[in-house]
């Protein structure tokens, strides 16, 4: 698989070498070069791609304010040369993050990354269930009928419509399996299934009457994901 | 280094991180050039504006400005000039005192310029022997 791609840099030998990386591996075919995020906004709106080479400081607007204006986020590999920005990277579940100068090597386990995701998430849009470990049963989940998914540390626990179900294993295991079209992360410790949201309200939101806090970090990315007329 | 020489027939000169740069370019001395080609204006060009934000005393542009190139040293081999990139840069961020600025400043100017010097000869050897290969 090909995967179409902008790169945002406005350090032109950086954007440079990238491309040229990009030609070598063949797995990347660089669509637009921008200088800045305004610029890039506008054109991935028109043209989505599949994956962005992000750098975070540019003139204008960051790379972190790009993602919170984009409507739906592709794959992201954010270049930097700080490291402070690890964290954000985190919230924003992007793909890979490297620092510069990255070498071809450390390029192809970043494209690696991106790939493994993308077949994640083929796998779990074509999956209509699956099946969770409860006391020692699997139990068969529809995605359908899971309202939110709760972390709770060495445990996630999922609330359906009819019940709601412990399993042992982690939140950001469970987010990398899910749906990211369907599902999103809202806060550290709850992903919740789009389709049940019934209200945002500022830091809050409500599925069959239950409050589901959202992040600060989330509040923009949840809002540019659904259709608000 | 005989097997480089074998393998790539270009090895890079003392100033610059060789094995990096192996690691980067994998040989391919013609993206090595346009790199070193397009990198070399680029850093002039900035150490221009850094002298009129260091005239403006505009520490935080400064700050700004090399924390933006100190990654072409890097794509150049140029680690330790990345490293006194980044030395300056943290400077910048944290002294308010002109004086100790401007004699930072005076030693940052002093290692890039230096550094340019070895770009553009590192540059042209890789022309050469670009052109000899074609």
């Amino acid at each position: 698989m090909i995967f179409s791609s902008v790169i945002v840099e406005d350090l032109q030998p950086a954007a440079d070498i990238l491309r040229k990386f990009c030609t070598k591996c063949g797995l990347v075919d660089v669509k637009a070069h921008f200088l800045n995020a305004e610029d890039a906004l506008v054109h991935l709106t028109k043209h989505p791609a599949d994956l962005i080479f992000l750098d975070v400081e540019m003139p204008g607007i960051s790379g972190f304010e790009m993602m919170d204006r984009l409507g739906v986020i592709p794959q992201v590999i954010l270049t930097t040369s700080k490291t402070e920005y690890a964290y954000n990277a985190f919230q924003y579940n992007v793909t890979d993050y490297m620092r510069k100068p990255f070498t071809y090597t450390r390029f192809l386990e970043s494209i690696q990354k991106v790939k493994a995701r993308k077949e994640d998430a083929e796998e779990s849009a074509g999956i209509p269930h699956m099946f969770i470990k409860v006391d020692g049963k699997l139990i068969r989940l529809n995605t359908d009928d899971i309202l939110y998914i709760e972390s709770m540390g060495d445990y996630v626990r999922f609330t359906t419509q009819e019940r709601k179900y412990v399993t042992h294993n982690t939140i950001k295991n469970i987010e990398s399996r899910m749906d990211a079209s369907r599902f999103m992360k809202v806060h550290r410790s709850y992903i919740v299934n789009l389709s049940q949201v019934e209200d945002l309200h500022d830091d809050e939101l409500s599925i069959r009457g239950e409050r589901i806090p959202v992040s600060k970090a989330h509040k923009s990315r949840i809002r540019a994901h659904i259709n608000i007329i | 280094m005989a097997d480089v020489v074998k393998d790539y027939g270009f090895i890079f000169s003392d100033g610059f991180d060789r094995l990096f740069l192996e690691e980067l370019y994998g040989g391919d001395t013609l993206t090595a050039e346009e790199i070193f080609t397009s990198s070399i204006p680029h850093i002039e060009e900035s150490l221009q504006l850094a002298e009129k934000h260091m005239n403006a005393g505009a520490t935080d542009e400064l700050r700004k400005l090399l924390h933006k190139i100190k990654p072409i040293f890097g794509y150049l081999g140029m680690l330790q000039v990345q490293d006194a990139a980044q030395n300056f840069e943290d400077f910048c961020a944290f002294k308010d005192k002109t004086g100790d600025l401007d004699s930072a400043y005076g030693s940052f100017q002093t290692i890039v310029h230096h550094a340019l010097m070895l770009m553009r000869i590192e540059q042209q050897r890789l022309n050469e022997h670009n052109n000899r290969r074609a």
